[in-house]
């Protein structure tokens, strides 16, 4: 059995020596904690050296590089060299290749949580494979070296900074003795006092290690979040104690074996590699791929107290709506038409505001507080689409600044501000704060609505959980038709596609066969070819009010879902058809006893839009990542999102048509007539 | 009762048992308590040559340093030990004030691992005796619990630091048989004898007093940091061995961890020693007793007592005995007022 004798220079009460057994080998571990003490660690090594296999030493100050240079403590020095015999690793190795990946890995998956952040380093030169990434991801990076290293009171801000910070202080550094009450206070206390540490405090993530955050009072950790490259059991009691909110860990695997660190891994590998060989970058790649590592993002408290605040912008659904502002109610309604177009153009110029907000909002999982704050633009539909999408998204981005100052940390795209120019791809790249558009929950509420609005009037027969009868979407290649159509064409004997461009259309059919290679799917550009045989419709087009349909050849007792904002199906054009039931999809309630809507929406009560719940779920969640982008909406969010709102409460309403709510007496209405129809058909 | 020691005596006169530290102090009084009990006694010893058991019969030396990783340097040697042992007394530590941490830490924590690895291999094993200090207690509390190991973060010489991690790494290292932990107060001379091999606690005050007692005499009062009603935990040595020997002799096994404070039944506050200490070398000197200042820190390094004595003259602590007066009530019998007489006697 090989014997590892692990030396914890920066710990004090951590002793063991054990067999432990690691994927499939065993091995004997002697750890000493050694306080700090060089002569003890010196004296341990000096005694094994040449009885054990490998010799691992952590919390040992690594190697600075910088430009031109590198600094070792002498001291570091004096322990490294110590042994004679067996070899000596310290970590840094691992640390080095497998942190960088670990962070861009970790990135990749989670782009707004390690992007355009305000990232505080307790010391940065000890941590510099992490400051490389971080930089490089837009970060605004808030390095306490000079305060952690020397207690002089500012900070630096980027690695060039930290370069010459490192070679002006090496000398200094150098008859520094490495003792633990070098370490300086980073309590609330000193914030005052200092500015540096103010600085440093006020950061959305701290980056530190456990060897030098073990030693340090963590009361200052309270509600963040910390980046950290392994959190040993009783770091984390002491996290969890201090209210940390959750620590990204680059080394979770290693939670399991409480007794190995990064030095004993490095260990381990270099006892693979046998006398004589010394660990390179390839023989960490070749474990980080065995052992299958990355990092993981741990939840230390749930902050169900504090209220998480979510944003989403709105804007006017057509100029009527802004002649409904104060500006103008001393404006004579009969000459409002006249001015109708100008205040509409007028308008369009004005910036961006904050609205209202929405708060009362109580998740029923987690019971997580959320509160939304609701910014507008003035633009309506029209003039959206009129105007260059830059313009609209300087717009906009210039609310996500507003609503990240505020504290959000997600911003929603209400109606047809998800529509501009790539739907929101841009607006969440230049964001501060993550972007959603919405779109996964309104297509979920779309098919909650439409499922049971045609189960109420019963014309469709059901058989094991499918309807046999054949529903039609009409804007199907949209980003809500297309998922739409993928989730019907599981619940709907036939299933008709209608958007303007065939070959769209084409690509949408080959989509659902490999979802569903048993649907029957038929495809047109025309919808008045097939709305005479359809028994739910949905519409879901940016005609902006035009006709997409001719709802007098409909089927009598059909169902049709208007998703557009503004409707496909004007409410004229649904009075004529009464055995015909139009509805307005995609309006939910939050879950909240005492919610409370202080703006209008355009809805009644506390019904709000789909898109708007989307945003306040992923709140309700901590879940703060651009869920839903561009015009594809991906059909396992709309899955998940489903799952969701079933979860924290997000309900549908109640079904909206275009005056509201239908109530049971409209159903009964409508069924009557359809029967009534469809008899004189006979 | 009675009938109930000879039975249990009778079983352990088959029994062999391992000890570390035996040349030591406490060791040697403790070897002599328990070799008519034990078949064979293993003592570790760095040197083999070790003369001071040759009178005894069923005591085997064997070569082993408890600071390398295989403690007994000897395969079959160890093999037989790990084999035959029923009992283990880790006793051996670097009792030290004014030691380094480097020093303590090997001897203490090192060593103390490097014994329980050897402890984790021995298969018939029925108990393991842990020689600890009262030194693990929080000098900053009233009370030290004993089956309570309170948790520190400061201590005041590096002796209390690495006994007190050491203590730890024992209670949380799982082995065949039962750990019983002894937690010796001040180890003082011979109650019967005085003898004493080293200068320790009391003993500097004794021997301060035995070079200025002359000008002492002449001085009416001194002040000196020291808290009056701080008591001074104190047992002989002859005590101290006995009492773990009766305790080895009555133990069944049970795999529960216990905990044993040995301190003689009534022991001196530091005025009622000053005072015996004074009426010893006829001085009439008063004490005057002051706050921890570095004038009187000062006072004290003239006189030659360590620094590190101080903490231990301002103590709040107060010993739990009760399962140790339970399962040893002859402690009760070891008073100082017995012994004082003895322990200054052979200093003067």
């Amino acid at each position: 059995m090989k014997h590892i004798l692990s030396l914890a220079f920066a710990q004090d009460q951590y002793n063991f020596d054990e067999e432990i057994e690691f994927f499939g080998e065993t091995y004997r571990i002697t750890q000493y904690s050694t306080n700090f003490d060089v002569e003890l660690t010196e004296n341990i090594i000096k005694k094994y050296d040449g009885l054990c296999d490998v010799i691992c030493i952590s919390g040992l100050p690594h190697k600075i590089k910088f430009k031109k240079g590198f600094f070792l403590h002498p001291d570091a020095y004096r322990i490294k060299v110590a042994a004679k015999f067996t070899p000596t690793v310290d970590g840094q190795i691992i640390k080095d290749v497998y942190i960088p990946y670990a962070l861009r890995l970790f990135y990749l998956k989670n782009k707004n949580f390690l992007s355009k952040r305000k990232i505080g380093f307790y010391s940065a030169a000890l941590q510099k494979s992490f400051v490389e990434v971080l930089e490089d991801l837009e970060n605004d990076l808030v390095m306490a070296d000079p305060y952690f290293l020397t207690k002089m009171p500012f900070n630096l801000h980027s690695s060039k900074g930290l370069d010459q910070y490192l070679k002006a202080l090496s000398p200094v550094l150098k008859r520094m003795k490495i003792k633990k009450s070098n370490v300086p206070s980073f309590s609330e206390d000193n914030r005052k006092m200092n500015r540096a540490l103010d600085e440093f405090l006020s950061c959305d993530i701290l980056v530190g290690n456990e060897a030098n955050i073990t030693f340090l009072n963590l009361s200052h950790l309270k509600g963040k979040t910390l980046i950290i490259d392994i959190v040993s059991e009783g770091l984390e009691e002491k996290l969890k104690n201090a209210g940390l909110k959750e620590a990204l860990i680059c080394l979770p695997q290693l939670s399991s074996y409480t007794k190995i660190n990064y030095s004993i891994l490095e260990g381990i590998v270099q006892l693979k590699k046998g006398a004589g060989g010394l660990v390179s970058d390839d023989d960490i790649i070749k474990l980080v791929n065995d052992l299958k590592l990355e990092p993981q993002i741990k939840t230390f408290n749930e902050d169900n107290d504090k209220v998480a605040t979510f944003s989403f912008v709105i804007h006017p659904l057509s100029s009527r709506f802004l002649l409904m502002h104060p500006f103008f109610k001393h404006i004579n309604k009969k000459f409002t038409s006249i001015f109708e177009s100008s205040i509409e153009e007028v308008m369009s110029f004005s910036p961006g505001f904050y609205y209202g907000k929405i708060d009362g909002i109580i998740s029923e999982k987690n019971g997580k507080k959320v509160e939304g704050l609701i910014y507008a633009v003035t633009e309506t539909p029209k003039k959206l689409m009129e105007k260059e999408a830059d313009v609209i998204y300087k717009k906009i981005l210039k609310l996500c600044d507003k609503a990240h100052l505020a504290g959000s940390k997600i911003m929603g795209l209400g109606a047809y501000t998800k529509i501009v120019g790539d739907a929101g791809v841009t607006i969440d790249r230049l964001s501060p704060i993550p972007v959603t558009t919405g779109n996964s929950l309104s297509s979920a509420s779309t098919l909650w609505a439409a499922k049971l609005a045609v189960e109420k009037l019963g014309f469709v027969k059901k058989v094991d959980n499918k309807f046999l009868g054949s529903v039609m979407i009409v804007g199907a290649t949209g980003s809500i038709g297309a998922v739409s159509a993928k989730i019907l064409s599981l619940t709907w004997r036939e299933i008709i596609l209608v958007a303007p461009r065939a070959y769209k259309l084409i690509e949408l059919k080959e989509d659902i066969l490999k979802i569903n290679p048993l649907a029957n799917i038929i495809i047109s550009t025309d919808a008045d070819a097939h709305s005479f045989e359809s028994d739910l419709i949905i519409t879901t087009t940016s005609g902006q009010g035009k006709t997409v349909l001719d709802i007098m050849k409909v089927k009598p007792g059909c169902v049709i879902c208007d998703v557009s904002r503004p409707f496909d199906i004007s409410e004229k054009e649904a009075i004529r058809r009464p055995d015909v039931l139009v509805i307005a999809s995609g309006e939910v309630q939050l879950p909240g006893k005492d919610l409370n809507i202080n703006i209008d929406l355009g809805l009644e009560g506390n019904i709000v839009y789909a898109c708007l719940a989307e945003t306040a779920l992923l709140a309700m969640e901590g879940k703060f990542e651009s869920f839903t982008l561009s015009r594809n909406i991906n059909y396992e969010k709309v899955i998940e999102i489903d799952k969701l709102a079933q979860e924290h409460g997000v309900r549908l309403s109640h079904i909206m048509g275009h005056n509201g709510f239908i109530s049971d007496e409209e159903f009964s209405l409508c069924q009557e007539h359809a029967i009534k129809k469809l008899n004189e058909k006979k | 009762m009675e009938s109930f020691h000879f039975f249990v005596k009778g079983l352990i006169g088959l029994m062999n048992i391992f000890i570390t530290g035996a040349t030591g102090f406490l060791g040697q009084y403790l070897i002599r308590e328990l070799s008519p009990n034990f078949e064979t006694i293993y003592i570790l010893s760095r040197n083999s040559q070790f003369t001071g058991f040759n009178d005894l019969p069923n005591v085997k030396i064997v070569k082993g340093d408890i600071t390398q990783l295989e403690i007994i340097e000897d395969i079959m040697m160890r093999d037989l030990i790990l084999e035959e042992s029923d009992f283990v007394i880790h006793a051996a530590a670097l009792y030290d004030l004014k030691a380094s941490h480097s020093d303590c830490y090997l001897q203490n924590i090192v060593g103390t691992q490097n014994t329980l690895r050897l402890v984790k291999k021995m298969k018939k094993l029925k108990a393991l005796y842990y020689i600890s200090t009262i030194a693990v207690g929080d000098d900053q509390s009233f009370f030290l619990e004993e089956d309570h190991l309170p948790v520190r973060k400061k201590f005041n010489d590096f002796y209390s630091e690495t006994k007190y991690f050491a203590e730890k790494i024992v209670r949380e290292t799982q082995h065949n048989g039962a750990t019983r932990i002894i937690r010796p107060g001040i180890i003082i001379g011979d109650s019967k004898t005085g003898k004493m091999d080293k200068i320790d606690g009391p003993y500097y005050f004794i021997e301060a007093m035995k070079k200025y007692s002359t000008f002492l005499k002449s001085i009416p009062f001194i002040p000196l940091s020291f808290n009056p009603r701080t008591k001074i935990p104190i047992i002989p040595v002859d005590h101290c061995a006995r009492y773990i020997s009766l305790l080895i002799g009555r133990d069944l096994g049970v795999p529960e961890l216990k905990t044993y404070h040995l301190i003689s039944n009534e022991v001196p506050t530091v005025k009622q020693f000053l005072d015996d200490l004074n009426e010893a070398f006829s001085i009439k000197t008063q004490y005057i007793p002051v706050f921890k200042n570095p004038v009187h820190n000062s006072v004290l390094k003239l006189l030659g007592i360590p620094k590190e004595l101080v903490p231990f003259m301002f103590s709040k602590l107060s010993y739990d005995k009760t399962r140790t007066i339970e399962e040893l009530p002859e402690m009760q019998e070891s008073t100082y007022s017995a012994f004082k007489g003895i322990l200054f006697l052979k200093t003067l």
